[in-house]
């Protein structure tokens, strides 16, 4: 059978083919126009037949490699720009431009050539390629941008690490852990966890639950991640598509921070402890205190009496026998000072644990209903002998009162011998009022007096208004009794005029 | 005879309260402590007073007050409490309170008061 009878004629095949066929000979004119060309070119075949290409459907830049192409070709009968397909632009017929597809095929004829381009609009195509090109640089920027490690791996190996991976693990480059077998960055001690894990998706398929695990970065260092993974299909193969986020610094965080309560709570012990420590030892030496003051006490008691049976003995003994009064005279002021030295250090050791007791808050006031005027004249009688103290007035002459008895004839009796101390032997003045609610008593001397910027301090611990030297004691006196008289609930004040004396006044409230 | 019982551990103390009171003409039973002094009670004629120090071992004298408040005819006889701690004694039931170091003068009048 004939070849060309049994094939459609060539001229069917080319007139009707799917894409632009292009007859041109040795000049680049065209030969060949099929329906296709003049669809794609918008050049009518009539129109076109006999033009050359180069000034036709050949934007003008082409041309002067178009021309040194053909003669190329036509010196050397060969070239490397046919039979295969080469991305071009050319020119339609109303002037716009677009890009193509074509494949030239030269085809002997007679001692010359024709040339066969086969051609395709390639336009859509490109734009698909451009949507394309810039839908992938859109995911490319926010795969770079986003603050999540994206990792791709086959169980084995890592196929992909976005930009965020690399930065996460302290690498350069992606090619560095491309590759890379993915057990080899996870810490140790997680490896077993994420092998089991990885079993269990690939079989199920399901997600992975957030998990943190443990990686190894390229400097050796550990970062923490929260990680999410999930199956897909990564080049035709399943694979993992894994999620990270670093949570190093917050887990740091929570350790330093755990570590700072810790502190602080050890800390917080640690005072406790110390504040239960001073306690005990301000109890140990509230105790100590309070103990040494009976013990100080039980000695004194013991000189104390013997002296006053020496001094009542004495004291019963007839001066009439000359021998007898001789002693008596030379052994008396002996007795007498060893009285009075008693009676010192018995207040001394008295006015300490006062000073003690007020110290551990133990100052404490028991009140019982009273005569205050009574009390006064008791303490007048007890502690100023002779002439020189006297109640001068008392109005009413007798002041009822809830007062603790005996700390007030502390107070009067502190008062009292302070005037006579620095009263100069002159006359001490007693009052005695009882007003309404308050009662007060006044004791006036005409001695030395205090000066201005002492008459605060005097209340104070260890102060004294008059010159160490002159008058020795160490001023607890009139410390215990502001402290007596606040504990009524009372005031203690001075009036004083140095060289003209002082008036001490004590308020009382009267009620309970 | 006028008899004051005396019931304090400090052997010093004691003896000298002692020697005090019968330099005055008075009779003295005396106790190192409060348990010492409840035999004495039980055994010998009631004195007119007791003097009674308040710290002391075995039996203290919190505790010797109290068992005398047990016994009707013990509990009539006056106490005169003489102790360091003033504070602490307001809890036992006795006519006064001495304080100590003691002052004989005082005491002396107490006791006056108390057995003539």
């Amino acid at each position: 059978m004939n070849k060309t009878q049994m094939a459609p004629s060539v001229e069917i095949v080319i007139e009707n083919a799917p894409y632009a066929v292009v007859g041109i000979d040795a000049e680049g004119r065209v030969v060949e126009w099929n329906k296709q060309a003049e669809v794609v070119f918008g050049w009518p075949r009539n129109e076109i037949i006999g033009k050359r290409i180069s000034e036709t459907i050949m934007p003008a830049r082409f041309r002067e490699e178009y021309h040194h192409r053909m003669q190329e070709f036509l010196n050397k009968r060969t070239s490397t720009y046919l039979n295969r397909p080469m991305e071009l632009v050319a020119l339609h017929h109303d002037g716009s431009e677009f890009p193509i597809d074509l494949t030239v095929v030269s085809v002997p004829v007679n001692n010359t050539f024709l040339f066969y381009v086969f051609i395709r609009d390639i336009r859509n195509e490109k734009q698909a390629e451009a949507l394309l090109r810039s839908s992938e640089v859109r995911l490319k920027s926010i795969l770079a941008n986003l603050p999540v490690a994206v990792t791709v791996h086959n169980g084995k190996n890592f196929l992909y690490v976005n930009d965020e991976t690399v930065r996460i693990l302290g690498y350069s480059t992606a090619q560095e852990i491309i590759g890379k077998e993915v057990l080899s960055i996870v810490h140790p001690s997680d490896r077993d966890a994420v092998i089991q894990r990885m079993k269990t998706a690939q079989k199920t398929g399901q997600p992975r639950p957030l998990r943190e695990e443990k990686f190894l970065r390229k400097d050796g260092g550990v970062v923490i991640a929260e990680i999410y993974s999930v199956c897909i299909e990564f080049d035709g193969v399943p694979c993992i598509l894994a999620f990270g986020r670093d949570i190093t610094h917050k887990k740091n965080a929570e350790q330093e921070k755990e570590a700072m309560m810790r502190k602080e709570q050890e800390a917080y012990t640690e005072n406790v402890r110390m504040l239960a420590q001073t306690r005990d030892a301000v109890d140990l030496r509230d105790e100590f205190i309070s103990v040494a003051a009976h013990e100080l006490r039980t000695p004194l008691t013991s000189i104390g009496l013997q002296i006053q049976i020496l001094r009542r003995q004495l004291d019963k003994q007839k001066p009439s026998q000359t021998e007898s009064e001789k002693l008596l005279n030379t052994i008396t002021p002996t007795i007498n000072q060893f009285d009075i030295q008693v009676e010192r250090l018995t207040k001394l050791v008295n006015d300490l644990m006062d000073v003690w007791r007020i110290q551990a808050g133990q100052l404490v006031v028991h009140r019982e209903m009273c005569d205050l005027v009574d009390l006064v004249r008791s303490a007048i009688s007890r502690y100023c002998p002779g002439q020189q103290c006297r109640l001068i007035k008392a109005m009413p002459d007798k002041i009822l009162g809830f007062w603790d008895s005996t700390r007030l004839e502390q107070v009067i009796a502190n008062l009292l011998s302070n005037a006579e101390k620095y009263g100069e032997g002159k006359p001490i003045e007693v009052t005695v009022l009882g007003e309404d609610a308050t009662a007060s008593v006044q004791i006036r001397d005409q001695g030395v007096g205090i000066a201005a910027e002492d008459r605060r301090r005097i209340f104070d611990r260890y102060q004294r208004g008059a010159s160490f030297r002159s008058f020795g004691g160490i001023g607890l006196g009139l410390y215990i009794s502001k402290q007596i008289v606040d504990a009524h609930g009372g005031k203690i004040s001075v009036k004083s005029q140095l060289g003209f004396g002082s008036t001490f006044s004590v308020e009382l409230p009267i009620g309970r | 005879m006028k008899t004051v019982l005396i019931i304090e551990d400090d052997t010093p103390i004691r003896e000298a309260l002692s020697q005090a009171l019968e330099l005055e003409g008075y009779s003295v039973y005396s106790a190192s402590n409060g348990k010492e002094g409840l035999e004495i009670l039980r055994l010998l004629p009631a004195p007119c007073l007791i003097l009674l120090d308040l710290m002391m071992p075995i039996m203290n004298g919190w505790e010797f007050a109290d068992a005398v408040q047990q016994d009707n005819i013990l509990m009539t006889i006056p106490i005169v409490v003489v102790t360091a701690y003033a504070e602490t004694a307001k809890s036992v039931k006795s006519k006064e309170v001495i304080k100590k170091p003691v002052n004989l003068d005082r005491l002396m009048d107490c006791v006056k008061r108390y057995c003539g």
